[in-house]
C-alpha cells in the first residue's frame, strides 16, 4: 500500500513536469542560425549579441547569431549587390533609418505591418515608413547630434552660439594646448541643424526639394563665420578629429551624436572623459533665438525578402523581445547609452543623468525622412559646404548650385 | 566610427580557425582537380603536352571566372536600366512590379553613354552631363584633370626614378641599404600609405605643415583647399611610384656591358653623350614596358584619392576612376548601374586606345616581336 502511494505520488510529480515541459516546448522554436548586417560599432553589437544568446536560450535553444559589421556605405552597396545577384543576403538588417527608401525602392525589404505590433513604438515609427507601410522596427530612438563638453574644461553648458564661442576661447587662453571647440565641419548631417535652426528644412509643403532658401544661406554664413570669422573651430576637422581629440581632452566642446555616449563614458576609451567629465546638452541657441534641430530618427531592425519559414518566425520573436521586453530594452538600448523606443522604459534623471539629458536634447530634434530623395540632398549639400568652408564658395552661391544639383539628381 | 576597437585576439583566433581549413581545402582542391584533369587529359584523351594545359588550367580559369566573366557582365550591364527604381526588374528576389518592357537593349545602352558626356533632356542636348553633383564633374573637366594627373606623375616617377638608379649603379658604400629604404614606399600596402600620408597632411596636426612652419612659411590647409589637395595627392603618388621605376631601370642599368662606355670613352663621349647615345636607348625596352604600365597604374589609380580626400574638396580632386566609384559606390553614388557601366568602358576604351597607339609608336616591343 505504501509502495503503491508513492508510485502514485511520482507518476503525478512526473505527469506535472511532463506538462510543464510540454508547455516550454509549446513557446519554443527551433533552432536556426540568423546573419544581422548591423550599422553600429563593434562594442555596441557585443551588447546585441548578448542579448541575442538570452533570447536563444529562453525562445529557441542552440540558436546562433553571426553579427557581420558594415560601414554606412558598405551596407547599402552590399545588400543592394547581393540583391541583384539574388543570394547572400542577411536575414536582418540593423542601421539608421535613411538607407531605408532606399532598400524600399529597389525592392529588397519585407513590410512589417502585419509581423509585429507596432503600435508598442510611439515615437519615432514614422521615420522607417514609406508610402504607408513600414520597414524597420526601432531598437532606440535618438541617432541626435547635441553638444558634448568636458566639464574639467567647461563647467556649464553654454546656452547661446554666443556665449559658446566666448567660452571656447576662454578655454584656448587658459589652456594653450586646448581646442575650445570642433565638429565634423563638413559634413552635411552636422550642418542640418543650423539649417532647421534659422528657419529652413529639406522639402518645401508640397514635398518639393529646396536647397536654396534664405534659411540655407544664413546657415552657410553661420558656419563660414565660426571658422573664418570667429576663428573657434579647427582649420580642418572631421568625424575621427572632434572625436579623438575628445577622448583624450584635447577639445573642450564637440558636437556628437548618442552613438558616441557609451564610448564616452568607458574611461579606458576615453581616457579624458567618464561619468565625471561628460556633459552633454542641447544645441545653444542661434542669434534669432531658435536652437539649432538636429535630425533624429534611431536605429531600426529591418528584414530583407527572403526571409521566411521558421528563420521569419525567429526573426520575429527575437526583434519584439529584444525592443518590447522591459529588461532586453534596458540591457539593450540603454546599456549601449541610447534611449529606449518604447514607453514603458523611461529614464530616470536621478540614477542616469547622461541619458536624460541626451532626452533632453533629443526633444530639440526633427524627425528624418525615410525618403529615397533625401540622399540627392546630401550629396547635392556635401561638396557646396566644402567649398563655403575652405571660403572658396559664397553662402549664396553654395545655396544656388545645391538647388540645381540636386533637381538633377532627383530628375535622374 | 570605433576604428579597430572589435579586433579582440579571439576575434582573430575565430577568423583564423575559419579561414586556414578553407585555405587548405582550396589547395586540396585544386591538387585532385590538377590530378584529375592531367589524367583525364593525358590518358583518356592522349592530348600532347598534357602536363602544360594542366598547369595553365588554373591560370585560365581564374583569368576567365575574375576578368573575362566580370568584363562581360559589365558590357551587359552598359545595355540594362539598371538602378534603383528598376532594381526590380533585374533582381530575381526583389519585390514590386517591373515597368520596363525589356532589359537589356542598344536604347538603353545608347541612353547610358550619352548619359556620360552630355545632359540630354526632352531628346535634345541641353549640357555636359554632370557626371557626380557639382558643375565641374563633367566628362571633359575630368578628363583633362586625369591627363595632368597622369603626365605629371608618370614624368616624376621616371627622373625620379632614373635619377636613383643611376646613383644606385655607382660604387657607394651602403648601397644595399639605401635600396631597401628606396623600395619600401613600394612594398607598403596603399591603405596604409595613404591613411599615413593623409594623416601627415593635417593643417595642424600633421607634419608637413610643422615642416612648412619650421622654416617660417604659412601653413597649408592641404585637404581642404582644392589645388592644394591635388598637390597632396600628387605628391604622396609621386612618392609611392618612384622606386618601380627604380627597380626597373637599375636591373637595366646593370645589364648594359661596361664595354660600351669604355669605348665610348676612348670615342672622346662626354657624359651626356653616354647617356644619350648608349644608356638611353640600351634602357628602352624595359623603358617602354614600364612607362605603359605607369601610365595605366596612375590613370586608375583609385585607392590613393579615394582614401586621402574622397576626391574632395568639392570634388576637385577626382580623377576618371575615381569620379566612376563615387558615381557608383562612393557617398554621390545615385545606384545607376547602367550608367556606372558605360562610364566604366569610356575609360577602358581610353586606356585601351593609349596602350595600342603608345606600344606601336614606340616600338617598344619590337625586339620581343622580332625574336
Amino acid at each position: 500500500m505504501k509502495h503503491s502511494k508513492m508510485l502514485f505520488g511520482l507518476l503525478v510529480v512526473l505527469l506535472a513536469l511532463g506538462s510543464f515541459g510540454f508547455a516550454l516546448a509549446q513557446d519554443q522554436l527551433p533552432a536556426v542560425d540568423l546573419v544581422i548586417w548591423s550599422q553600429d560599432g563593434d562594442s555596441n553589437n557585443v551588447f546585441l549579441a548578448e542579448q541575442f544568446q538570452v533570447w536563444a536560450d529562453q525562445f529557441a535553444p542552440g540558436s546562433t547569431l553571426e553579427i557581420v559589421q558594415k560601414e554606412t556605405e558598405v551596407l547599402r552597396n552590399d545588400l543592394l549587390t547581393a540583391g541583384l545577384a539574388g543570394s547572400g543576403l542577411p536575414d536582418m538588417v540593423l542601421g539608421p533609418n535613411d538607407a531605408i527608401g532606399v532598400f524600399v525602392d529597389a525592392g529588397l525589404l519585407q513590410p512589417l505591418d502585419e509581423m509585429f505590433d507596432l503600435e508598442k513604438y510611439p515615437f519615432n515609427l514614422a521615420a522607417a515608413q514609406v508610402g504607408g507601410e513600414t520597414y524597420g522596427v526601432p531598437t532606440n530612438a535618438g541617432n541626435h547630434l547635441m553638444l558634448m563638453y568636458n566639464k574639467s574644461l567647461v563647467e556649464t553648458a553654454p546656452e547661446t552660439w554666443e556665449e559658446l564661442i566666448e567660452t571656447a576661447k576662454a578655454v584656448e587662453e587658459a589652456n594653450p594646448d586646448v581646442q575650445g571647440f570642433a565638429y565634423n565641419l563638413n559634413e552635411p548631417f552636422w550642418f542640418l541643424p543650423f539649417v532647421h535652426g534659422f528657419g529652413g528644412g529639406t522639402y518645401d509643403a508640397d514635398g518639393n526639394m529646396v536647397l536654396d532658401s534664405q534659411a540655407w544661406i544664413d546657415a552657410y554664413q553661420f558656419v563660414q563665420d565660426l571658422k573664418f570669422k570667429e576663428g573657434i573651430v579647427p582649420e580642418e576637422c572631421d568625424y575621427a578629429c572632434a572625436d579623438g581629440l575628445f577622448k583624450e581632452g584635447s577639445v573642450a566642446m564637440i558636437l556628437n551624436g548618442d552613438w558616441a555616449i557609451a564610448e564616452y563614458l568607458d574611461t579606458e576609451k576615453s581616457p579624458a572623459l567618464g561619468e565625471e567629465n561628460l556633459g552633454l546638452a542641447p544645441w545653444p541657441a542661434l542669434p534669432n533665438g531658435e536652437r539649432p534641430k538636429p535630425f533624429t530618427a534611431g536605429k531600426f531592425i529591418s528584414v530583407p525578402v527572403g526571409v521566411e519559414g521558421d528563420k521569419l518566425e525567429a526573426v520575429k520573436s527575437f526583434v519584439t523581445w529584444l525592443t518590447t521586453d522591459p529588461g532586453a530594452v534596458e540591457a539593450y538600448a540603454l546599456g549601449t547609452s541610447r534611449l529606449p523606443a518604447i514607453a514603458e522604459v523611461t529614464v530616470d534623471p536621478e540614477t542616469n543623468p547622461i541619458l536624460a539629458a541626451s532626452a533632453e536634447a533629443l526633444t530639440t530634434g526633427v524627425g528624418m525622412p525615410a525618403d529615397p530623395t533625401l540622399r540627392c540632398m546630401w550629396d547635392s549639400v556635401r561638396p557646396q559646404l566644402e567649398g563655403v568652408m575652405s571660403n572658396s564658395v559664397t553662402p549664396a552661391d553654395a545655396a544656388a548650385e545645391a538647388q540645381i544639383s540636386a533637381e538633377e539628381c532627383i530628375e535622374g | 566610427m570605433e576604428g579597430l576597437s572589435g579586433l579582440t585576439g579571439d576575434l582573430v583566433l575565430n577568423t583564423l580557425r575559419q579561414i586556414i581549413p578553407l585555405i587548405i581545402g582550396v589547395i586540396v582542391g585544386v591538387v585532385a582537380l590538377e590530378f584529375a584533369l592531367y589524367n583525364l587529359l593525358a590518358k583518356v584523351l592522349k592530348v600532347r603536352n598534357a602536363l602544360a594545359y594542366t598547369l595553365l588550367a588554373p591560370a585560365a580559369i581564374a583569368i576567365l571566372a575574375f576578368m573575362i566573366y566580370p568584363l562581360f557582365f559589365n558590357v551587359l550591364l552598359a545595355f540594362s536600366d539598371l538602378k534603383r527604381d528598376t532594381f526590380s526588374c533585374y533582381s530575381p528576389i526583389a519585390r514590386g512590379n517591373c515597368k520596363l518592357d525589356h532589359l537589356y537593349g542598344l536604347d538603353y545602352a545608347i541612353n547610358n553613354f550619352s548619359d556620360v558626356f552630355f545632359r540630354v533632356r526632352n531628346g535634345e542636348i541641353v549640357g555636359w552631363g554632370r557626371l557626380l553633383r557639382t558643375e565641374e564633374s563633367t566628362f571633359p573637366v575630368l578628363l583633362g584633370r586625369t591627363i595632368i594627373w597622369t603626365v605629371v606623375n608618370v614624368i616624376f616617377h621616371f627622373s625620379g626614378g632614373l635619377a636613383l638608379a643611376l646613383i644606385m649603379n655607382q660604387r657607394i658604400r651602403f648601397k644595399g641599404i639605401y635600396r631597401a629604404l628606396i623600395v619600401i614606399p613600394w612594398a607598403l600596402p596603399g591603405v596604409i600609405t595613404a591613411l599615413t600620408w593623409k594623416q601627415e597632411f593635417h593643417a595642424e596636426y600633421g607634419f608637413v605643415n610643422t615642416l612648412l612652419e619650421s622654416i617660417g612659411l604659412q601653413p597649408v590647409s592641404w585637404l581642404r583647399d582644392p589645388v592644394a589637395a591635388f598637390v597632396a595627392v600628387t605628391f604622396v603618388n609621386i612618392w609611392l611610384g618612384i622606386p618601380f621605376y627604380m627597380v626597373m631601370l637599375l636591373g637595366g642599368l646593370q645589364s648594359i656591358s661596361a664595354e660600351y662606355y669604355e669605348a665610348a670613352q676612348m670615342d672622346g663621349a662626354g657624359a651626356w653623350d653616354r647617356f644619350r647615345f648608349i644608356t638611353m636607348p640600351l634602357l628602352k625596352p624595359i623603358l617602354i614596358p614600364a612607362v605603359t604600365l605607369d601610365v595605366i597604374w596612375t590613370f586608375n589609380k583609385l585607392d590613393l584619392i579615394v582614401i586621402m580626400t574622397g576626391g574632395g574638396p568639392e570634388e576637385k580632386t577626382n580623377i576618371l576612376v575615381s569620379a566612376l566609384y563615387n558615381a557608383a559606390f562612393g557617398t554621390a553614388a545615385t545606384q545607376e548601374l547602367g550608367f556606372a557601366a558605360a562610364f566604366s568602358i569610356v575609360i577602358f576604351v581610353i586606356l585601351f586606345i593609349f596602350a595600342i597607339a603608345w606600344i606601336t609608336t614606340s616600338g617598344g616591343l619590337k625586339e620581343i616581336y622580332d625574336r
